[in-house]
């Protein structure tokens, strides 16, 4: 019954802060106890970057909000205070005591946010709702659903974006193993079980060491903990022979290094080896959305242009195997139905 | 041709505002510049410190590349 | 405090000399450090925090082109290869602000001002506690140390001698001033609502314009009392919370740097101390519209004024006083005019720190008469010596055309009055470009011998504390924002190369007489000076050898001119016949009060 949602982007400017005010708008119309939260900051007038004007994150009366104690505004009462610490101070959780604006400082860590989600959810938050940050996206594991808020600021080329959504969709859509959550690289077959002290595929080097383990045991299957450089997966594969299982930690570690293609094409060229792939754990992904605006530098301020909304939208929506909407111009209906169904089914 | 014309590139404006903090230090200085009759104004350089900053903010008349009122084009509109 | 394992990792193209700070901090507080090399992509550094097993990473990153990007992109892999959970992560550079950083999932981020010792805390888990200004938070004692022993034995006893007589003088005289001021102090301990009897005493001895202004309720000048709701702002401005100044000198602990406030209206006097005490000023100089030196009597409760210099009353000091920073200086001047026994009483009452006296100047230069002066300065050192108030002497009689000789025999014997009294001077020569200095060239070359001259003569004749002031580069300013705060600056980096104790610096609307300071021509000349402070740092300027021959020179002058004085049998006869100044000089005996002398 107790839900967290995150909401990230794929890049600054995406629009992800809409999406967030237009999810409170409706959990609010459809009576809905709400928590707020961010894996960053967010919530100012003008971004820290471009200087361009920000939407504000408006709160209805009754809204939960963990953000850090200096970021706190009059119409925010502290319920309680956590040992979760920000840059720019600790965690509280506080209601709105009347509508306003929040600004969102919250855990910047996986681990943070699952005790902020379990303390909001404990003060009768139904649904958290996590705000990204600059494109972030591993603190999200916390969460149980994920929207993606991606646009013309991401890539302002429409195939280049739908191929980019379609391959982060893929990650999403890769099998579920549940496994021991075991944080270190490790092969096994019949000739047994190697663990190798590393916690993720990063350097082609520990790929060569791990290849070499698996040759040794003849393995069967190879869990690929953390996030993985496209690199030493190539130099992986490369040295493998099926039949193989490569089980990952999570989606949202392979998409950490931020290059999704690149990370989906490998992924691919190892399954088309007849290679299976799946993941120990996931999150649904709910949506994406899709913001057609995007800030350009001109002479010594940032300023707004719009790219073709209609042709980016149909784009997306081809390759995405997953709901995509702009909110702006279509309204919540798609992206809420989404939420509402994680909501019912959970 | 009008004052402004002949601006060589940009007008600043320094000043010292109140703001409670950087952030709206930094809004009030964008929005003075539009209250000014200044578009696109940048913030060239603010300081804030306890109860205000100290602003210098530009608004460019003339960039590199624009149309040069100064060149004279501007004394035919009178 | 367990050994740490730190990785710094530049992510700029060439190593960022934030972090080799920051690494030989490290280093120096017994953590181990690897610095990386520049330039390294992301997996590569999460890489060898891997390897490492570090506990800390630290980034340094100027802000650029897609640069925020790439630092989140190291907080998410980071994130994915489970580290987040033990290792700590910062980030610093030129742009970075604690939104930023938070923003971008950095457990900290350190900004432009940030020291090593903060990144040295947040490794250790500490909380940053910065070294608050003003000597450890409390305010500087600007004469402790300080013995006023005169070196010279022959200086020494006239100074003495000229001392004594003077004040023996003095002691047989009252003025209305001194009438006053005693009133005054007697009020100021009466019970609210009574002292109608003394008031009336006090009326006896002020001008007509003070006695409407009780009598019939008519504000004298161009004044009006403040309205009730400036009067709940000033009132709730006291004890307002604490700034984080500017740390305006960079490793010496001196000079105190103070800014001189009175725009004419104790509000704006607030707002614009605060520009000065955020901007790292360590101390306030209250100024006092001049009208009002040459009326007898004082007005009081909150009063606003029109023109240049805000008005001396308990209230408007009281308010002043108290909306400053807890480390702040506070000076009220007593130095010129028919009321300074009385503003001395009031500076006590309200809290003020130091005090200004000097009758030289303030009957040569300042339009006092002499005897008058003499007598009310003279119960103005009593009062600062009871008050434990030190007070500065001010030569600006230079300003007149008084050459440095005389006028530093002036300040010397009103330091030696004070010293013969139990008062604590500071002894303030001017670095100015001043009227005889341009006639004589000692200024042609360059401005710093001839002010480093001074400062070494004092030093030569007495052990007190200096305070070049007021303020430093007097006549150098112009209305060129750039040129007056660089003038400024470099005057402050003398000052601080000649390792004075304090000075007073101008804004950079000095030279600007078409209306009052502008607040953000006080933040540039402090922001000037910090610059000049931080390029110059325990270094030093060095001034030719004319500085040490002209101190010479200024030395043998001044015990020329204190024995002239010491034979012409009063301080009073002294300077209405021009010895330390006279109108061959630009200076001339001042009339306000004239005849108002008596004998007790």
């Amino acid at each position: 019954m107790k839900l967290a949602v995150g909401v990230a982007g794929t890049a600054k400017n995406t629009g992800k802060t809409t999406v967030l005010r237009v999810l409170l708008a409706e959990a609010a119309a459809a009576g809905i106890p709400v928590g707020l939260t961010s894996i960053g900051y967010d919530g100012e007038d003008l971004d820290h970057v471009t200087g361009l004007p920000k939407p504000r994150i408006a709160v209805p009366r009754g809204t939960w909000v963990a953000t850090a104690q200096t970021a706190l505004r009059p119409e925010l009462e502290v319920a309680e205070s956590t040992a979760v610490e920000t840059a720019v101070g600790r965690v509280a959780l506080a209601r709105a005591v009347r509508p306003g604006r929040a600004v969102l400082a919250g855990p910047a860590t996986a681990g943070g946010l699952t005790e902020v989600i379990a303390r909001l959810h404990r003060r009768g938050a139904r649904l958290v709702l996590v705000d990204g940050a600059f494109g972030r996206l591993a603190p999200m594991t916390a969460a149980d659903g994920l929207i993606i808020a991606t646009g013309a600021a991401r890539h302002r080329e429409p195939k280049l974006l739908a191929r980019e959504a379609g391959a982060i969709a893929t990650l999403f859509r890769l099998p579920r193993w549940p496994g021991d959550g075991h944080p270190r690289l490790r092969v096994s077959g019949p000739g047994g079980e190697r663990v190798l002290p590393y916690p993720a595929l990063l350097d082609p080097a520990w790929a060569d060491e791990l290849a070499a383990e698996a040759a040794a045991v003849g393995a069967r299957e190879i869990h690929l903990p953390g996030s993985v450089s496209r690199e030493a997966l190539g130099r992986l594969g490369s040295q493998l022979d099926g039949p193989l299982k490569l089980v990952f930690s999570h989606p949202l570690h392979l998409l950490a290094p931020g290059e999704p293609l690149a990370v989906a094409e490998a992924l691919a060229a190892l399954a088309g080896r007849g290679f299976e792939l799946g993941v120990e754990r996931g999150l649904s992904l709910l949506a994406f959305t899709i913001n057609p605006r995007y800030p350009v530098r001109a002479g010594g301020a940032y300023q707004w242009r719009a790219g073709d909304g209609g042709r980016l939208l149909a784009a997306v929506r081809q390759a995405a195997g997953v709901p995509v909407s702009d909110v702006v111009a279509e309204g919540p209906a798609v992206v809420w139905a989404e939420v509402q169904r994680l909501l019912g089914r959970q | 041709m009008k004052a402004r014309d002949r601006v060589l590139d940009a007008i600043d404006v320094e000043a010292f505002l109140l703001a409670e903090d950087e952030e709206t230090a930094r809004r009030l200085a964008l929005t003075l510049m539009e209250e000014l009759g200044l578009p696109g104004a940048d913030v060239v350089f603010l300081e804030w410190r306890g109860t205000g900053a100290r602003v210098r903010i530009r608004s460019y008349a003339h960039r590199p590349g624009d149309d040069y009122a100064w060149l004279g084009g501007g004394e035919r509109g009178g | 405090m367990g050994e740490r394992r730190v990785l710094l990792a530049p992510l700029d193209p060439v190593h960022d000399v934030g972090l080799k700070m920051v690494k030989r901090a490290l280093d120096e507080a017994g953590h181990a450090t690897i610095l990386l090399p520049p330039d390294l992509p992301v997996e590569e550094i999460v890489r060898r925090a891997v390897e490492h097993q570090v506990d800390t990473v630290l980034v340094g990153r100027t802000l650029g082109y897609n640069v925020p990007e790439e630092l989140a992109r190291l907080v998410d892999v980071m994130e994915a290869t489970g580290l987040r959970s033990r290792v700590r992560l910062g980030v610093g550079g030129m742009a970075v602000r604690p939104e930023l950083a938070a923003e971008l999932g950095f457990d900290r981020g350190f900004g432009p001002g940030t020291t090593p010792a903060e990144a040295v805390a947040f490794v250790e888990g500490r909380d940053y506690q910065p070294p608050a200004p003003g000597e450890g938070g409390r305010k500087p004692d600007l004469t402790a140390g300080y013995s006023y022993r005169v070196h010279d034995p022959g200086i020494a006893r006239t100074l003495e001698t000229i001392a004594a007589g003077t004040v023996a003088w003095a002691r047989e005289r009252t003025t209305p001033g001194v009438e006053r001021a005693r009133i005054r102090r007697q009020l100021l301990a009466a019970d609210p609502g009574s002292g109608a009897e003394l008031r009336q005493e006090y009326l006896t001895h002020c001008d007509p314009r003070i006695q409407a202004f009780y009598r019939e309720g008519v504000p004298a000048g161009r004044t009006r009392p403040l309205r009730r709701e400036e009067i709940l702002a000033l009132e709730s401005a006291a004890g307002a919370r604490r700034l984080e100044p500017l740390r305006l000198r960079h490793r010496r602990s001196r000079p105190a740097v103070f800014v001189q406030y009175g725009t004419g209206c104790p509000l704006m006097d607030i707002a614009h101390n605060r520009v000065g005490e955020g901007w790292g000023a360590d101390g306030l100089v209250h100024f006092d519209p001049s009208w009002s030196a040459r009326c007898e009597g004082l007005m009081e409760g909150y009063h606003t004024h029109e023109e240049d210099g805000s008005l001396l009353t308990l209230e408007n000091l009281s308010a002043v006083g108290a909306a400053r920073q807890p480390w702040t200086l506070w000076q009220v001047r007593a130095h010129r005019g028919l009321n300074t026994p009385e503003t001395v009483v009031l500076a006590a009452a309200a809290g003020a720190d130091l005090t200004k006296v000097n009758m030289v100047y303030g009957s040569l230069g300042a339009g006092t008469d002499p005897g008058r002066l003499l007598v009310d300065g003279v119960e103005c050192l009593a009062l600062a010596a009871e008050f434990g108030l030190p007070l500065d002497v001010v030569t600006n009689e230079e300003l007149c055309g008084v050459p440095a000789a005389k006028a530093f025999a002036g300040m010397l014997i009103v330091a030696a009055i004070a010293v013969h009294l139990g008062a604590r001077p500071l002894l303030q020569p001017l670095f100015c470009l001043s009227p005889d200095v341009m006639v004589n060239g000692q200024m042609d070359d360059n401005f710093l011998d001839y002010n480093a001259a001074k400062v070494h003569a004092l030093r030569a004749i007495m052990d007190a504390p200096i305070w070049p002031g007021a303020p430093i580069g007097f006549l150098t300013h112009t209305e060129d924002r750039v040129q007056s705060a660089v003038t400024t600056a470099l005057h402050a980096a003398l000052a601080s190369s000649l390792d004075v104790d304090a000075i007073t610096i101008a804004s950079t609307d000095e030279a600007y007489s078409g209306g009052a300071i502008a607040a953000a021509s006080r933040v540039d000349t402090l922001r000037a000076t910090a610059e000049a402070f931080r390029f110059f740092g325990s270094a030093g300027m060095a001034p030719t050898g004319r500085a040490r021959e002209w101190a010479g020179e200024l030395v043998e002058a001044i015990g020329r001119i204190l024995e002239a004085v010491l034979a012409r049998g009063t301080l009073e006869v002294a300077l209405y016949q021009g010895l330390l100044g006279g109108p061959g000089d630009g200076a001339y005996p001042g009339r306000a009060g004239r005849g108002t002398v008596s004998r007790r």
